[in-house]
């Protein structure tokens, strides 16, 4: 896979590490998984052509171990559905596959209501034993 | 700690909103679930993406909206958001969903999805809810299929 330009096909996970972000019971991502960080962004990974356990097993080093947190599941949505909404995602293969979702608005509650968008429009899939 | 302890203190020692005689269990529900988003969130990094803590500000905001809502209107799901602000999401579907965050000030935003209708904004909040969150809530419990479009 050609990591330097984005398709729109691919697709890309949210890690995701505190429960705020899922409902189990529900099976569904929350909005709050994709709103951005302070920086303006949301960090992301680009994981097509990667097998699922290949997926976990980015989540786990890259992102939960790094930040000593558990993985708790994460959220696959298209990059289409991303670059829908008028946002950007933008690799910076640092580490390899990582992207950033940019472009956000400024105003919060424009923010909220995308980021609704986009969990409406993700797949959630929780860490197996997390349930 | 010590705030969120005289918090704790506070809200298990106060009869919790007695004038939720007519919402009961469900507001204590929700107030008990804001406790627990506020204490899992209360520290910064609290998400691991570097997200601002809950301030006690935003609590107290939420915690006041929760007592005011409507008593027809069910229980909000609660949650954190990474600027520090509690959201409060009423969600009937994928595209049928409403949030109503606090953060400190008096100010709240919103966000809503109706079918192909969206809408989100930011109101003034002071002694009672802004008309445009209630006008909202009861446009998300009285829609039907006639509804989309």
């Amino acid at each position: 896979m050609d990591l330097d330009q984005l398709k729109p096909e691919e697709d890309i996970s949210r890690y995701i590490l505190n429960k705020s972000c899922f409902s189990s019971q529900n099976r569904r991502v929350k909005y709050s998984a994709f709103l951005p960080a302070r920086n303006g962004e949301t960090s992301v990974f680009r994981i097509t052509g990667l097998l699922d356990y290949e997926v976990w097993e980015v989540g786990q080093r890259e992102v939960a171990q790094k930040r000593s947190k558990p993985l708790l599941g994460r959220a696959d949505i298209s990059a289409s559905h991303v670059l829908e909404k008028g946002l950007k995602v933008k690799p910076d293969n640092n580490p390899p596959r990582h992207a950033n979702i940019i472009g956000w608005p400024e105003e919060k509650s424009e923010q909220k209501l995308i980021a609704m968008e986009l969990a409406a429009n993700a797949q959630l899939h929780l860490v197996p034993g997390e349930r | 700690m010590e705030t969120l302890q005289a918090i704790t203190k506070d809200y298990l020692s106060n009869a919790p909103i007695t004038e939720s005689v007519t919402i009961g269990r469900p507001l204590e529900a929700a107030l008990e679930s804001l406790l627990e988003v506020y204490e899992e969130s209360s520290k910064a990094d609290w998400d691991g993406y570097g997200a601002s803590p809950v301030t006690e500000d935003a609590f107290y905001k939420a915690r006041k909206l929760i007592q005011l809502l409507p008593s027809s209107v069910p229980v909000p799901e609660i949650l954190a958001e990474p600027t520090g602000e509690i959201g409060l999401e009423w969600y009937r579907g994928r595209h049928l969903t409403f949030v109503v965050s606090c953060g400190g000030g008096n100010i709240l935003t919103y966000a809503g999805i109706f079918g192909i209708n969206k809408i989100h904004g930011t109101e003034y909040f002071g002694e009672s809810i802004p008309p445009i969150i209630v006008q909202n809530l009861r446009r998300l419990y009285q829609w039907s299929r006639e509804s989309w479009i």
